[in-house]
């Protein structure tokens, strides 16, 4: 179990994704004659359900159930089963101490794991909370089904366990506390940015929260975030592998049917955005900082794109290619001036949310190189920021982005662990989960005018904080 | 009739080309130029992926200057190349949906890439200049190894890094190898000089004595061709003369490492186990996977779930060469329950090392071993980092293509024979514990520098 960080990217369109790679191989081979190779092609395909089905999609199933969502990527070639449950809750929903979702999120784990007093499950599980939702996942042969669904199934429920152990499940949250931030003064400070730039609003909320913090939770405050949050209404059930539509269906039908729908999760949070100007700067100076760095988060006015109507989808997508521009090698990006041509950061990464209504954040945080100042790179960050705002993004640059993640979102539309990401990611950005090529059409439909407009959004930003980090001896 | 006939004969003759074409055989290839390499098909991937491994490591670098081959390779993937600026390979690279890696170890350079077979030709072309004619420019190049020395002082701060650094000062001694894995000292990384990189490059890099590996959706002349390209005109070397590792020093002590700032504590436990080369993987992993991979083993479930004292506790292996392979134990622990958790690791330890694995446990063990291999064998990357492997090691040809079968018919009494003659005891095991509280658990011999270790002894 674990905790994503508060607003991280869920995927990287640059990361080296290990994925299930599926597709339908057919073998090359020259027949010469063409007819012959047209009629033995299609009498080859009269064989097809010797061989699994070349593509696979997302569907949403219409089932007799008061589950918000429920969707099946049905793929024959994944033997494995992977049912995943997502709750639109997170730390941005709870009030309390800092933490609460997290807590609850390793007590609902243990808690739906209990089935029958099994002392094996023949499948592996995770869950994971990022302030924006909760997500819970198993992974099985179709032999686990019943037990998977099950699973799913008493998150519903809450939480009964030993009261000891239940208790005693804070001291292994302050271990991992320990072990994603104690000696990491980077993901630290991180949670202290946000409530400065983001003040009055509980997106902000440190989804680990702090050794005190957890330390103070109680079962009373978990139970009762699982009573207002865990219901069928705000629950998103995700189904992938060699299942047919049917066979889910009577399966979610049996296990979710006679649930009541519950209160709707509004998350009224994402229509409260800031008001009025901040500019802070904190410097960090710490032991645990091997390399001095900066961090640097902004929240900009930014209504949406430029068409109406186009959706939170639409921001997404355009996030994602102002993303890969500015990490890019490309004229346009933040590694030209910053990393490539000139030595001030000697690697950084690059966030790009909309989470909030009518506002976009950008984060960034860049390790520097020797000879420059913190305050120097700050500088140097946002002149280049104001550069590419001034001058725009040049067309070929978005273009090759875009082909980029239209590649690699294509090449992994049929992966179970791709798309279900993806899903995670639509609704962290507080829409319905949709198809990959639907993506890949929203990709399509970015413009030079969409991503430079947010670039001028986010030069303007009023609201700025700022985190230098510097080595402590000793 | 005849055409019928016709369209009988020709679909099945399709039919079975289909089949054979891809039936998972393990096959070994020639390309053009005179590269053997091992090609396995992967039915469905839409990628191909190439690994390849040269015999050199650190090559010939001066004692003190291992760490060189680290900056060398850094400097290699990130500072352009063929006179093309770092941008210009970085962007035309990633156009490809492709990936790679290149990374060094003390005995081998290991580099891979995965690509859309389509696209397999241009990554080649790029990997080519960086392998054969990094720019190697003097500003790129301080900046990497600057990175590295960062690097080593930020380590020397952490838990775990201690907690490691110690182990390798004990288990190596004085070997350069321990110098490379550690990252240390960083006043040896500074002195290193960037002539020292290049003359590291022209021997590192030969054009003989490599093992490839391949795997996915390219057909092998394709992959063939690829490989020509992606090693043409390297720098040649030799066989650099290799520096083996002696046997480890375990100690068999419980060492106490007090560092009265680091805010958390941690145990690290190293044992002997049979080399890479003896390829008993199969019985290995089953095994280490009982013992402290996941939720439902045995360590986490003494050490987590029972005394719930650790966020992740485990075990696993690791090959400092491939004939020095070592059991590792590893987890973070609260200060408070330390000794408490360090009893439980040797009970349990024990426990699994004389009883074996239990008679409910073995068939869910097996059965997510194998489905991890299904997976890996369908990813190109993963199987062909798995048939390189078994290459190095000196398995047989058709390893990859029997492993599901192999695993199959792995036997619980056999495989708990292989634990109780091959694991470890935990008394014979380096132990090392890193905290803040000096009393806080009992040990061998407590120190509160690294090169103390030697009065433990």
């Amino acid at each position: 179990m674990e905790c994503r960080a508060a607003q991280a990217p869920i995927v990287d369109a640059r990361e080296i994704r290990k994925v299930l790679d599926f597709n339908m191989g057919m073998p090359r081979g020259n027949f010469g004659v063409m007819k012959s190779a047209v009629v033995a092609l299609l009498v080859f395909l009269c064989h097809m359900p010797l061989l699994p089905s070349a593509h696979a999609e997302l569907i949403r199933l219409e089932t007799n159930t008061n589950l918000r969502g429920v969707y099946l990527l049905s793929n024959r070639r994944q033997k494995l089963i992977t049912v995943q449950s997502i709750f639109i809750a997170g730390e941005a929903d709870a009030d309390g101490p800092e933490g609460l979702s997290h807590y609850l999120e390793h007590l609902m784990y243990w808690h739906a794991n209990k089935i029958g007093n099994r002392p094996y499950h023949g499948r592996t599980g995770n869950a994971w909370v990022n302030g924006l939702i909760t997500t819970y996942f198993n992974r099985g042969p179709r032999s686990e089904l019943d037990d998977m669904f099950k699973f799913a199934q008493r998150l519903l429920t809450g939480p009964e366990l030993d009261e000891k152990f239940m208790l005693d499940e804070r001291k292994v949250v302050s271990r991992e506390y320990d072990f994603r931030l104690s000696e990491n003064p980077h993901r630290r400070e991180w949670d202290k940015m946000w409530p400065v730039v983001l003040p009055d609003n509980s997106v902000a909320r440190s989804v680990i929260g702090t050794p005190q913090s957890i330390a103070s939770l109680t079962l009373e405050q978990a139970r009762s975030f699982h009573r207002v949050n865990y219901h069928p209404a705000n629950m998103i059930l995700l189904v992938g592998g060699d299942l047919s539509k049917d066979e889910v269906t009577a399966k979610v039908e049996a296990f979710f049917g006679r649930i009541a729908a519950g209160p709707v999760n509004e998350q009224p949070w994402r229509r409260e955005p800031p008001q009025g100007r901040v500019d802070k700067t904190v410097v960090v100076r710490d032991r645990y900082v091997a390399h001095p760095a900066v961090a640097r988060i902004f929240v900009a006015d930014w209504p949406g794109p430029l068409t109406k109507n186009r959706g939170r989808s639409s921001n997404q997508a355009m996030m994602d290619v102002l993303k890969g521009v500015l990490e890019s090698a490309l004229q346009g990006s933040l590694s030209l001036p910053l990393r490539i041509d000139g030595f001030v950061f000697s690697d950084f990464d690059v966030g790009v949310w909309t989470v909030i209504d009518e506002r976009a954040i950008i984060f960034f945080q860049g390790r520097l190189d020797d000879e420059v100042t913190p305050e120097s790179a700050t500088t140097q960050l946002d002149m280049a920021i104001s550069d590419i705002a001034r001058e725009g993004i040049p067309q070929a640059t978005i273009d090759r982005v875009r082909n980029r993640l239209i590649r690699s979102a294509e090449r992994q539309a049929d992966s179970v662990e791709y798309v279900f990401d993806e899903v995670a990611k639509n609704l962290s950005y507080g829409f319905q989960p949709e198809l990959v090529n639907w993506y890949v059409e929203r990709l399509r439909s970015v413009s030079k005018d969409d991503i430079d407009f947010l670039m001028r959004a986010i030069d303007k930003a009023d609201r700025r904080v700022t985190t230098h980090f510097v080595p402590k001896e000793g | 009739m005849r055409f019928l006939s016709r369209v009988t004969i020709f679909s099945t003759v399709w039919f079975v080309t289909a089949v054979a074409a891809w039936s998972a055989e393990v096959t070994r290839q020639a390309t053009p130029g005179g590269h053997v390499f091992w090609h396995y098909p992967i039915e469905g991937a839409k990628r191909s992926a190439v690994a390849i491994s040269w015999p050199s490591g650190l090559a010939d670098l001066p004692i003190g200057q291992e760490m060189a081959a680290r900056v060398g390779t850094e400097l290699m993937l990130n500072g352009g190349a063929a006179g093309k600026t770092p941008d210009q390979i970085i962007a035309d690279f990633e156009d490809l949906d492709a990936g790679a890696r290149l990374f060094v170890q003390p005995e081998e350079i290991r580099g891979f890439i995965v690509t859309p077979d389509a696209e397999f030709m241009k990554a080649a072309e790029i990997a080519n200049d960086v392998l054969a004619r990094p720019n190697f420019s003097k500003n790129w190049f301080q900046r990497e190894r600057a990175k590295l020395v960062k690097a080593s002082r930020g380590r020397d701060n952490l838990v775990q890094g201690i907690a490691w650094n110690l182990s390798r000062e004990i288990l190596m001694s004085d070997h350069p190898y321990r110098r490379f894995w550690s990252i240390r000292p960083a006043t040896n990384i500074e002195k290193i000089d960037l002539d020292t990189i290049r003359a590291w490059h022209k021997g590192a890099f030969a054009t003989d004595g490599l093992t490839i590996a391949a795997a996915g959706s390219g057909q092998p002349e394709t992959v063939a061709a690829a490989i020509d390209r992606a090693l043409k005109d390297l720098p040649g070397g030799g066989q650099p003369a290799k520096n083996p590792l002696p046997e480890l020093n375990l100690l068999n002590k419980t060492i106490v490492f007090h560092a009265p700032n680091v805010t958390k504590s941690a145990i690290l436990a190293f044992g002997k186990l049979p080399p890479a080369t003896s390829n008993q993987d199969l019985q290995m992993n089953i095994s280490l996977g009982v013992l402290g991979y996941g939720s439902q083993s045995r360590l986490f479930k003494a050490v987590r779930t029972g005394l719930r004292a650790a966020y992740g506790f485990g075990a696993g292996y690791f090959d400092y060469t491939r004939q020095r392979r070592l059991l590792r134990i590893w987890g973070e622990v609260e200060t408070a329950q330390l000794q408490g958790a360090l009893d439980a690791t040797r009970e349990t330890y024990e426990t699994f090392r004389n009883d074996g694995i239990g008679l409910i446990e073995f068939p869910f063990a097996r059965r997510f071993y194998r489905q991890r291999i299904e997976e890996s064998l369908a990813k190109p990357t993963d199987a062909a980092f798995l048939l390189l492997e078994s290459r190095l090691n000196g398995g047989p040809q058709k390893d990859l293509v029997t492993l599901k079968e192999r695993i199959d018919d792995l036997e619980r009494g056999k495989v708990n024979t292989y634990i109780k003659q091959t694991f470890p005891a935990f008394e014979d095991m380096l132990i090392v514990v890193v905290t803040a509280d000096a009393n806080a658990v009992k040990g061998d011999c407590l120190i509160t520098r690294l090169e103390d270790w030697r009065t433990c002894e």
